[in-house]
């Protein structure tokens, strides 16, 4: 087997420096500064790895689409002359609200090369997320299809006025001076495209997660992030040439962006796309047809594998299949003792989250696993646990001690801003400190073990929904009086979205109510957001300054005692 | 006619109905699981070929929970392993009657 490259991780933590790992990067010709795109996509055109496929969607018909590095470079120049010729100016938003199709691939790398800010949307949002993200973050083009514009987009376009062009993938000729043809846009342009100068300090990469309150906040990356995205390929994917890599993650989410589109490339392997959702038995074939060496999935999904009656390695030939990695939410310890039997190797958990950009803490080949624990710290993150009270943070020095999760803040992949919220985002940081908002210990030889989220976020199938969103979308309908959303833990998804609901007078708790309002939220804010249990109360707990006790309706679902009750308004 | 091939007939046309009776059950279950996750739809309006968890917006687990929604009420086990043959109403279908021996 190829020996890791990370082999000696206590010697690589103490003498990494991420400017000498840069240097392997290759900087924009002439020293004309950094480009995501140019290292991940033009450096390996220009190099012995042209023909090598860097991208290969596998179509829901199982049809394959090959994108070589050299054909990759010219379908994303050609999307960056589109840019050009449609008169859109650096720094501005390109989203796309697309399934796994190449055209989500191109435009993502295209934006990046024309020094625009890319954003993915996660398509099976329903219209009011999609809002939400599009009308923060100024969009001005938006990537989709035509199903996907006139079931979400065309209701929101009078309450979008940003928005400017509206690109569709499956049309061949424009509808309007706005609403035009991917296609007919790509074929008119050039192939060939130089990037300008950008500063690795210039915005790249947007990515809307949800907070405790409040509407979706916008994390902002800069070319920079790039510097990560190489050294967690490296290090912790662990490739190397000639290896395969399928990242099964969304790019709507960050995982699918940092790992599903950047890391790959820019380490030169082949990254595989599937256009299709999850299905146990397509998935076990495809590791095999596609002879697999890297996976990095999910334990929604490694829990649903669990559920198959079969020994993978017995029934598929995995012997590809070098490393296994899970992201998302803790992967529990059976599931990694699991994974061992099944593929022949332990589920390598790792943590980090949107704000990050990139993998922060991890288990690594050579290092020893601790099953249901994230691991160490990736060389050149330092994480620490903490006490923080209001402006006050103090490094707890003893093991086993559960504290905030926080990350010293001067990383190439730390989120520069919230977009447009420089409040909220001054809000995360305490001194050289950034707060992860997640709880955590660590143990006496140093590896972290995740204890839970310190506020309210829910984390569903991998994803953070923020109750604030779901509750005022639920307040629209007109039977709702006041709502409280929590996540009620879900063995085979973390959490599930929960919403309590307290009925206007006049309206009746009867299960049409109930499915009358699940059919509303589904489709005003679309599976992936909308709550999956409704439980009709008469009044919500609050403090006496009227705030919703989302922690107490938490509690009493779990049956755990109440904690302090006593901000709590006596009903 | 004679009459043991009256009878034959009969039976088989009673059989028949029988068996469509029973598709036509198993329909209305599927039905119904589905509008229960996906209230906001018309299930019914479903082609035979079309995907059911891509046209009513099914997120994976809404998928699971129809699945075991389904073996609960036709009280038939459904492994996780044959799953991919109930993408559509066609290879539902098909898949619950031969399960169900109708």
């Amino acid at each position: 087997m190829l020996s890791p490259n990370l082999n000696d991780y206590d010697a690589l933590y103490s003498s990494f420096n991420w400017e000498e790992e840069s240097k392997l990067l290759e900087g924009l010709p002439g020293g004309k500064g950094l480009n995501i795109a140019h290292e991940a996509v033009d450096r390996h055109a220009n190099s012995h790895l042209k023909d090598t496929v860097a991208i290969r969607v596998i179509r829901k018909n199982k049809m394959l689409d090959d994108y070589t590095y050299s054909s990759l470079k010219t379908e994303t120049s050609k999307f960056a002359n589109v840019l050009s010729s449609l008169g859109i100016q650096k720094g501005e938003g390109v989203f796309t609200l697309l399934g796994r199709v190449p055209e989500l691939y191109i435009s993502a790398l295209g934006a990046l090369k024309y020094q625009a800010v890319f954003c993915p949307l996660f398509s099976v949002f329903g219209p009011e997320p999609v809002f939400q993200r599009l009308s923060k973050g100024e969009a001005k083009v938006l990537v989709t299809t035509k199903a996907f514009f006139e079931n979400k987009i065309k209701q929101l376009l009078d309450r979008l006025p940003s928005l400017k062009l509206v690109l569709l993938v499956d049309i061949n000729e424009d509808i309007s001076e706005k609403i035009l043809s991917y296609s007919k846009w790509m074929e008119q342009v050039s192939g060939k495209f130089q990037i300008s100068p950008t500063a690795a300090e210039d915005p790249a990469l947007l990515h809307f997660t949800s907070g405790t309150t409040g509407m979706p906040k916008g994390a902002l990356h800069v070319h920079k992030a790039v510097y990560t995205h190489y050294v967690t390929g490296k290090y912790v994917l662990d490739f190397h040439e000639g290896d395969v890599f399928w990242c099964t993650a969304d790019p709507g989410w960050v995982t699918g962006t940092s790992y599903g589109i950047i890391a790959p490339l820019v380490n030169g392997v082949t990254s595989i796309v599937d256009e299709e959702e999850f299905d146990a038995m397509r998935w076990y074939g495809l590791l095999e047809s596609q002879k697999i060496s890297v996976w990095y999935t999910a334990p929604t999904a490694i829990r649903r594998l669990m559920r198959v009656d079969l020994n993978p390695k017995e029934t598929y030939n995995l012997k590809n299949l070098r490393l296994v990695l899970s992201v998302g939410e803790p992967l529990h310890a059976e599931a990694v003792v699991w994974g061992q039997k099944a593929f022949g190797a332990p589920v390598l958990d790792n943590w980090w989250q949107t704000e990050t950009g990139g993998i922060m803490i991890a288990n690594y080949r050579s290092l020893k696993v601790k099953p249901g624990s994230m691991g160490k710290p990736l060389p050149g993150v330092a994480a620490g646990i903490a006490d923080v009270e209001g402006d006050k943070i103090k490094i707890i020095s003893s093991p086993e001690v559960q504290g905030h999760l926080v990350l010293r803040k001067d990383l190439p992949s730390m989120f520069r801003t919230y977009l447009h919220e420089e409040a909220r985002y001054q809000k995360c940081f305490r001194g050289e400190w950034y707060l992860t908002g997640d709880l955590a210990k660590i143990d006496a030889d140093g590896y972290f073990w995740f204890v839970g989220r310190a506020d309210d976020i829910i984390k569903t199938s991998g994803h953070m929904v923020g109750p604030f969103e779901v509750e005022s979308t639920l307040m629209k309908h007109p039977a709702v009086a006041e709502a409280a959303v929590i996540g009620k833990p879900e063995p085979s998804i973390g959490e599930l979205v929960k919403a309590f609901v307290v009925l206007k007078d006049g309206y009746e708790d009867s299960n049409d109510m109930k499915m009358e309002i699940t059919g509303f939220a589904r489709k005003e804010m679309g599976p992936a957001v909308a709550p999956k249990e409704i439980e009709f109360v008469e009044n919500l707990p609050k403090t006496r300054s009227g705030k919703i006790l989302r922690r107490l309706l938490k509690a009493r679902e779990l049956g755990l005692p109440e904690g302090d009750l006593s901000t709590l308004e006596t009903n | 006619m004679d009459l043991p091939a009256l009878c034959m007939s009969v039976i088989s046309d009673h059989l028949k109905a029988n068996y469509k009776h029973m598709e036509e059950k198993i329909k209305a279950v599927v039905y119904d699981s589905l509008k229960q996750i996906a209230p906001e739809t018309a299930p019914e309006q479903l082609g035979l070929d079309e995907n059911i968890r891509e046209a009513l917006n099914i997120d994976s687990f809404d998928a699971l929970q129809f699945i075991v929604a389904l073996s609960e009420k036709l009280n038939i086990e459904i492994p996780e392993k044959d799953y991919g043959q109930t993408a559509t109403m066609r290879n539902l279908m098909a898949y619950l009657k031969k399960k169900k021996q109708v």
